[in-house]
């Protein structure tokens, strides 16, 4: 027993050596001890070997002030410790320097939108304990919250979801959750502004909608919004539904507006307030023979 | 009937002829276009591969075009002469860089 537990050692030993050694062969023309101490660390952590090394490479080949790479190293370590998703932080770095940001604002950035999955997250925690649905539930709260929802609004949204909770399964929870904060996520993509999509999603809940109810009311925005004005078309929604509307009878409710949208879709504008992008039209032209696939229009407002 | 659908037929042409980003899915891959005729390089970037910088190939006097895989959901951008480029989109989150980005999102 105790030569087994010694050759465990010795295994354990020999691979965390070659480990450090592997940082340190990979850093050793650049970057400094601290910097490689704190690879390790993010390693340790949990984070990928060549995603740490590839973000700090690149940060010291970008010219970071060492300060700035120790403080978005350590802002991936405190995101990995505190069960938060690494890659959107990182990716918040590589954006940055993409866009050429200057390094205390990418740093910055990273800080913020580790900040949002922390939010994001603990909202998520408080609704369920399943790490699945943590994540689902995670993901799609940070997504709206990056989109423009206000931290105070998704606060409003989690209080008056947590009441109407105690009448409801906990899957029943979890889906509401994700349904409701998709669509302000889908609402705020589309630049309607976090108090309008809160209204919304907040009437939808006075009104009862039931999970399929607010998915329908969802789908339904996004179809319209192409060829009306996003937010004009948020404000009747939360107009209609709280005069009794259903989800079911949303589309209907501008019959003037639909019977127009059905004439004017498929295309894109050009900027300004050209009316959003055409689904299965072909934006770029035919798809010649049978490879040519949909095509749209990206733009829009 | 056919009157009416040769006058579709230029009101889509004329469109397309205006917008200055599109896309088209052909052959497992999706092709994005940006119209930006001054422009002396352009690259894009997107979240899926951590915003490397992909060089746009001019495919004409106006257009530039870039390639990646399709049926991914991904925020982008693009780099023209240098600068970060915001093109017109449907879907939009903010950057923390003081800026947006565009999403693409499969059949949407």
């Amino acid at each position: 027993m105790k030569k087994f537990l010694i050759i465990i050692l010795g295994i354990c030993l020999c691979s965390s050596l070659a480990f450090g050694d592997e940082v340190d062969s990979r850093l050793s023309t650049i970057g400094n001890e601290q910097i490689r101490v704190h690879t390790r660390a993010m390693i340790n952590a949990g984070i990928p070997i060549d995603d740490a090394i590839k973000m700090t490479r690149l940060m010291i080949q970008n010219n970071y002030q060492y300060q700035n790479t120790l403080r978005a190293q350590k802002i991936m370590i405190d995101t990995v410790k505190e069960g938060l998703p690494d890659k959107p932080v990182m990716n918040k770095a590589y954006e940055g320097i993409a866009k050429n940001a200057q390094e205390d604002r990418v740093v910055e950035a990273m800080e913020k939108t580790r900040a949002r999955y922390s939010i994001a997250y603990r909202h998520a925690r408080s609704i369920t304990q399943n790490p699945d649905q943590v994540n689902t539930i995670g993901k799609t709260i940070a997504e709206s919250l990056t989109a423009g929802i206000h931290n105070t609004d998704a606060h409003q949204i989690m209080d008056r979801l947590q009441n109407s909770a105690q009448q409801m399964t906990r899957n029943n929870t979890e889906a509401f959750a994700k349904e409701i904060f998709s669509s302000l996520r889908d609402m705020a993509r589309r630049s309607v502004s976090s108090r309008i999509a809160t209204d919304v999603v907040c009437k939808a809940l006075e009104q009862q909608y039931s999970v399929q109810e607010i998915k329908q009311m969802r789908y339904s925005f996004i179809s319209r919004s192409i060829n009306i004005d996003p937010a004009k078309l948020a404000i009747q929604y939360g107009y209609d539904i709280e005069h009794g509307v259903r989800a079911k009878d949303l589309n209907s409710s501008q019959r003037g507006e639909s019977a127009q949208s059905g004439k004017d879709g498929g295309h894109s504008g050009s900027g300004g307030n050209g009316g959003g992008a055409g689904g299965g039209g072909g934006g770029a032209g035919g798809g010649g023979g049978g490879a040519g696939g949909g095509g749209g229009g990206a733009g829009g407002k | 009937m056919k009157p009416l659908v040769i006058v579709a037929l230029f009101l889509t042409m004329g469109i397309i002829g205006c917008e200055s980003h599109f896309y088209r899915v052909k052959e497992n891959s999706l092709h994005l276009y940006l119209k930006r005729p001054e422009a002396h390089t352009v690259s894009f970037a997107y979240s899926e591969d951590g915003y490397q910088l992909h060089h746009a190939k001019k495919i004409d006097s106006k257009t530039w075009m870039v390639t990646v895989p399709e049926g991914l959901e991904f925020t982008y951008f693009y780099i023209v002469d240098g600068t970060s480029f915001l093109p017109s989109c449907r879907f939009k989150e903010k950057d923390d860089f003081g800026s947006e980005n565009c999403i693409f999102i499969p059949d949407m």
